[in-house]
């Protein structure tokens, strides 16, 4: 059996219209191996968010091959694409996006419930180990305007994993919290993926996540950075 | 389904005052809908039981005689035929029998047959042309009631009496007990007493006409077998051309209903009717182009979080159903708000107005069209929603999320 989580080749993106067209993926081949804890580097405008929510299936490819868990991604229609997501990926957003009108519990299970069409037993059982394993068992009921940012952000990470996703993409989850609860956010993505075996993509600035993780790639103008150009 | 529910309420609840305006714009669309109705269905009642009060609600009469083909040789060349012929009088023959299946027919409250023709009232030099009535004794109430609206003598139709209306007898200068001379436009004369004096306010009836018993009217008018007409009552002024319908084809009589008499006021109750169709209509684009404007109002507010779900793999029908939901709950909530409120007012109104004089609002509560309206407002307002599902169905998660 084999360990490649995620492959891609040769993708490709590209933005606008015929005579404004501007490349921001040039070409990108890697893999992603099961269960790795993996940084994604590079400066401002590089292309980081595009590759996620590519890799994410929100946004088509221009082209190049996309196979998650040998499923080809390229070619599934819009349907099928959202239920892939909903079962086999978890974001993970730097402003948390969460909705505002639930709970923090309501929260964790709503991906689950609003696929399932139900509110399951299970489900709040779930969402609630995963929040009393983030540190919000006495945070569930509450509305999430009234977290504070780091609660928000260990909420949001709960949802993620809510559907035992194979792949979590998660674009600057720290980028807005400061060093000591970053460093426990930190804590808790690297905890999910030992307890879960769920794979991470992290696409991050801070140079203090990118040595906490096993592995770095990094994209300098929508191409990866070989060895040479790194040093 | 259920979680979905779930979201709609809660965006709906999350949101009071816009939820509240939405309602309380829906309840009022709702509420002038069922006032229109009310108003409309009660003031056709109103009318129709004005109308048909005092009159006859089927009257038969003697056919009318057209000239037409008796015997053909195969169709094409007339052998024999009648002709119109004006030199027999109208009259119902052998009316004992017709009365009595009038009668008995279902439907049929009361039959009063009846003899009518002209004659002149002669008191002194004093002369009035009058419509001579003639009814049973029994039936004098039947068709229009006359003893109420008596204001001196009684009610009582003799061999020799007669009853006349005040403005005849103020022409003629005629009290109770007096005697008038009769000369029927047959030829005939009687000295009768006055027995009543009535006023009922219609000019014709209180000014033109007289009524005497039956058998006064036969020696009067001349009509030794025959009656006039017979009018009927019923028990559902709306069963008139039907029954009429039957009456003409079983009796081979003349049979109208009070319908076909009275054309002018369906004319007019019709007219009131569209009138009425086109204020419902009103409200009801009203209340869909205000759900439907509100809710994508909330649709654009709540890109941010639609973007959210669909990042969570939450599909369309979700995102669509959410919002379709909420337009349901408005309209079921709004309509069964105004629907309660269109009811009270109703009721409210038709108090006040039997309270004045019963024709200020001849408005009827039992007539407000709850249910279709219930129903119509729901639909309108799921239908509302489609526009803005559609919209919230298609926001881009990318396009938002990157903000
Ligand atoms: N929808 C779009 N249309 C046109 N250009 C776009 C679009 N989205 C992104 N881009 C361009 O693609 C390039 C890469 O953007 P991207 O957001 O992926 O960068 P990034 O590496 O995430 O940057 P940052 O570190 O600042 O978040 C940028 O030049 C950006 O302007
Ligand atoms: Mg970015």
């Amino acid at each position: 059996m084999s360990d490649v989580l995620y492959s891609v080749r040769d993708l490709v993106k590209d933005f606008g219209t015929d005579e404004l067209r501007t490349r921001v993926l040039k070409g990108m081949s890697f893999e992603l191996v099961k269960g790795e804890f993996v940084a994604l580097l590079g400066p401002s405008g590089s292309g980081k968010s595009t590759l996620l929510t590519i890799l994410g299936t929100l946004l088509a490819p221009t082209s190049g091959a996309l196979e998650m868990l040998g499923q080809n991604l390229v070619h599934l229609d819009e349907r099928r694409l959202t239920e892939f997501r909903n079962r086999h990926i978890g974001f993970v957003f730097q402003f948390h996006h969460l909705l505002p009108d639930f709970t923090a519990v309501e929260n964790v299970l709503f991906p689950a419930a609003a696929s399932a069409g139900v509110e399951t037993a299970e489900a709040r059982t779930r969402a609630r180990d995963l929040l009393n394993r983030v540190g919000l068992s006495d945070r569930q009921e509450f509305r999430t305007p009234k977290l504070s940012g780091g609660q928000k952000q260990r909420v949001a990470i709960a949802r993620a994993l809510m559907n035992h996703p194979a792949l979590v993409l998660a674009d600057e989850p720290t980028g807005n919290l400061d060093r000591e609860t970053a460093d426990q956010v930190l804590g808790l993505l690297r905890d999910m993926n030992r307890t879960e075996q769920t794979t991470f993509l992290i696409s991050t600035h801070d140079p203090h996540v990118a040595a906490f993780c096993d592995r770095r790639i990094t994209v300098i103008d929508g191409r990866f950075a070989t060895e040479a150009e790194l040093r | 389904m259920r979680f979905a529910i779930k979201v709609a309420w809660r965006y709906l609840a999350s949101n009071r005052t816009q939820t509240a305006l939405l309602l309380g714009g829906v309840a009022i669309g709702v509420l002038v809908f069922v006032f229109m109705t009310a108003l409309i269905g009660g003031l056709r009642v109103f009318l129709i039981v004005q109308t048909t009060g005092n009159i006859a609600h089927v009257t038969l009469e003697p056919p009318e005689r057209v000239a037409r083909l008796i015997a053909t040789d195969g169709g094409y060349t007339p052998l024999v035929a009648t002709v119109a012929s004006n030199t027999k009088r109208a009259q119902i023959f052998a009316w004992q029998t017709l009365l009595y299946a009038a009668e008995t027919t279902p439907g049929v409250k009361v039959a009063s047959p009846q003899i009518n023709g002209n004659a002149f009232l002669v008191k002194g030099e004093a002369i009035s042309p009058v419509l001579l009535n003639g009814l049973r004794a029994d039936r004098l109430d039947a068709i229009s009631a006359i003893t109420p609206k008596i204001i001196a003598g009684k009610a009582q139709l003799d061999i020799d009496g007669i009853l006349i209306g005040a403005k005849l007898a103020s022409n003629l200068g005629l009290r109770i007990g007096q005697p008038v001379v009769v000369r029927s436009d047959r030829g005939r004369v009687r000295t009768l007493t006055v027995r009543a004096v009535y006023r009922t306010g219609v000019g014709s009836l209180d000014e033109r006409v007289a009524f005497v018993n039956i058998q006064l009217a036969r020696t009067l008018l001349d009509l030794p077998q025959g009656i006039s007409q017979i009018e009927l009552k019923l028990d559902d002024v709306n069963a008139a051309p039907g029954i009429a319908t039957a009456l003409g084809r079983t009796t081979g009589l003349k049979a109208t209903s009070w319908v076909d008499r009275n054309a002018q006021l369906f004319v007019a109750l019709n007219s009131q009717a569209q009138t009425g169709s086109l204020i419902q209509i009103f409200s009801l684009i009203t209340i869909v182009i205000g759900v439907s404007s509100a809710l994508l109002l909330t649709t654009y507010r709540r890109r941010g979080e639609i973007a959210i779900m669909r990042s969570m793999g939450i599909s369309r029908v979700f995102v669509v159903s959410v919002f379709i939901l909420q337009g349901l709950f408005i309209g079921l909530l709004g309509a069964s708000i105004g629907a309660g409120a269109g009811y009270g007012f109703c009721i409210l109104l038709a108090n006040l107005s039997r309270r004045l004089d019963g024709s200020a609002f001849p408005i009827d509560p039992a007539q407000g069209g709850y249910v279709a309206v219930i129903v119509l407002t729901t639909l309108g307002s799921v239908l509302a929603a489609i526009l803005p599902a559609r919209a919230a169905a298609r926001v881009d998660p990318v396009e938002v999320l990157n903000q």
